[in-house]
């Protein structure tokens, strides 16, 4: 790889890198070692990308294999269905994330399991395909959608409970109650 | 498809609009056209991902040296060639203990003049430096892990150096002995490698006055202190920048 490519491919991709490296690891620190051991492996074996379109998918995914790589054990979860969940999902606005401190929802993002905390950071990144993220994962697509599902709905349990408790202290806006119908 | 089945594929649909060609989503998102409720529904749901999705990527920002320091070990690490892959390297070592085997009848002296050291040493990190042992910002860690070498943990910083981020540091052999390499960020992309030594490994040392050579496109400053020499080496660098250095 040419100077002018690893530049570019640190321009275009690092930010993202970093944060998929951050939900993964839980801290700054490690974030940026994943990141930097990412491109180290760019620079030494990045000659064997023939398809410079295929930079991004790679990058993400030899971080996470490099992430892998550093856990001890890995642990299997359980699969949950779209269906079983999505009843689950309270109702939650635009403005009660407005109030949310950006740190709350980080954290909150942090404090779900690996399993689902991939896949729900890669959707709000917002820079891969649900292809490349099944690729990445090596699961089907419909499990990475079951599994962003889930995600989505253990973090708006996360930011409700928040809610609640700022609107005992009146803090925040009320919650809307979701209906029985 | 009814609605509850539109809102579990729709919850999957990224405001940023990358999915819009995926036909997976082509069903829901003309069902959200079509009713009223799932639209409001819809839009509520796109609001909410798009405001989470701007807080989470606004709380993940890396901080301002990553990039500089992903940049500077491009200056540093470079692709592992063919003759230094694992298969090859065998090949070479045995090649390696033959040479060494018929050498040793007729081994010459080692070079111990700091003119040679500091010529290949500049020539070495200058072309052919191509990883490190350790990756750290932190000369701390650097000095400790020195340390833990039985290195040159102890070795004294020039005031323009101290303060400045490092790469990272490796272990080097010059003719039996002991060289640490550091590596710290300078501006502009550049890259400053100090070299230490001990002195008494060395004839003809610097004096504690620094001494400037160009060697190629390499600069370099030498100087000893206490038990050791220092050489600081930086390609395409000159005297006005090493100066700031010291």
């Amino acid at each position: 790889m040419n100077e002018a490519d690893y530049e570019q491919a640190v321009a275009t991709y690092y930010e993202a890198l970093y944060a998929f490296g951050y939900s993964l690891a839980g801290n700054a620190d490690d974030a940026g070692e994943l990141t930097q051991e990412t491109y180290c492996r760019l620079l030494t074996k990045g000659g064997q990308l023939r398809d410079p379109s295929k930079v991004k998918s790679w990058l993400f995914t030899t971080l996470y294999r490099v992430f892998l790589g550093w856990k001890k054990r890995q642990t299997r979860l359980p699969h949950f269905e779209i269906s079983s969940v999505e009843a689950e999902l309270p109702v939650i606005k635009p403005e009660h994330v407005d109030v949310l401190e950006i740190d709350a929802v980080r954290e909150a993002l942090l404090g779900l399991e690996e399993h689902y905390r991939v896949p729900v950071t890669l959707f709000y990144l917002n820079d891969q395909s649900y292809e490349e993220i099944a690729a990445l994962l090596e699961v089907p697509v419909g499990t990475v959608m079951s599994r962003l599902s889930r995600a989505k709905g253990m973090l708006r349990e996360q930011w409700v409970m928040r809610a609640i408790r700022g609107e005992r202290e009146n803090k925040i806006l009320p919650l809307e109650r979701k209906s029985k119908s | 498809m009814n609605n509850e089945a539109a809102k579990l594929i729709l919850q999957a649909y990224r405001p940023g609009g990358q999915d819009a060609n995926d036909p997976q989503f082509r069903e829901a998102l003309e069902q959200a056209q079509r009713d009223p409720d799932l639209a409001r529904w819809f839009a509520n749901e796109q609001a909410l991902d798009s405001r989470i999705s701007a807080k989470l990527i606004s709380s993940l920002k890396p901080p301002a040296h990553v990039k500089s320091h992903l940049l500077a070990q491009q200056k540093i690490i470079r692709p592992v060639a063919w003759w230094r892959q694992p298969a090859w390297q065998l090949a070479a070592a045995c090649l390696a203990l033959v040479i060494t085997v018929a050498a040793i009848w007729f081994k010459p002296a080692p070079a111990k003049g700091f003119i040679e050291y500091r010529q290949e040493m500049a020539e070495f990190v200058g072309n052919k430096l191509d990883r490190l042992d350790l990756m750290s910002r932190d000369v701390g860690e650097v000095r400790r892990w020195l340390a833990q070498q039985e290195s040159h943990g102890d070795l004294i910083l020039p005031a323009g150096l101290g303060g400045r981020p490092s790469v990272g540091c490796r272990l080097l052999n010059w003719n039996g002995e002991k060289v640490s390499l550091i590596c710290f960020e300078l501006e502009n992309r550049q890259v400053a490698h100090l070299l230490v030594i001990d002195r008494a490994a060395l004839e003809n040392t610097p004096t504690e006055s620094p001494v400037f050579t160009t060697l190629e496109d390499i600069a370099t400053v030498s100087w000893s202190q206490g038990d050791k020499t220092y050489v600081i080496a930086s390609k395409g660098g000159d005297r006005f920048e090493l100066i700031k250095l010291l």
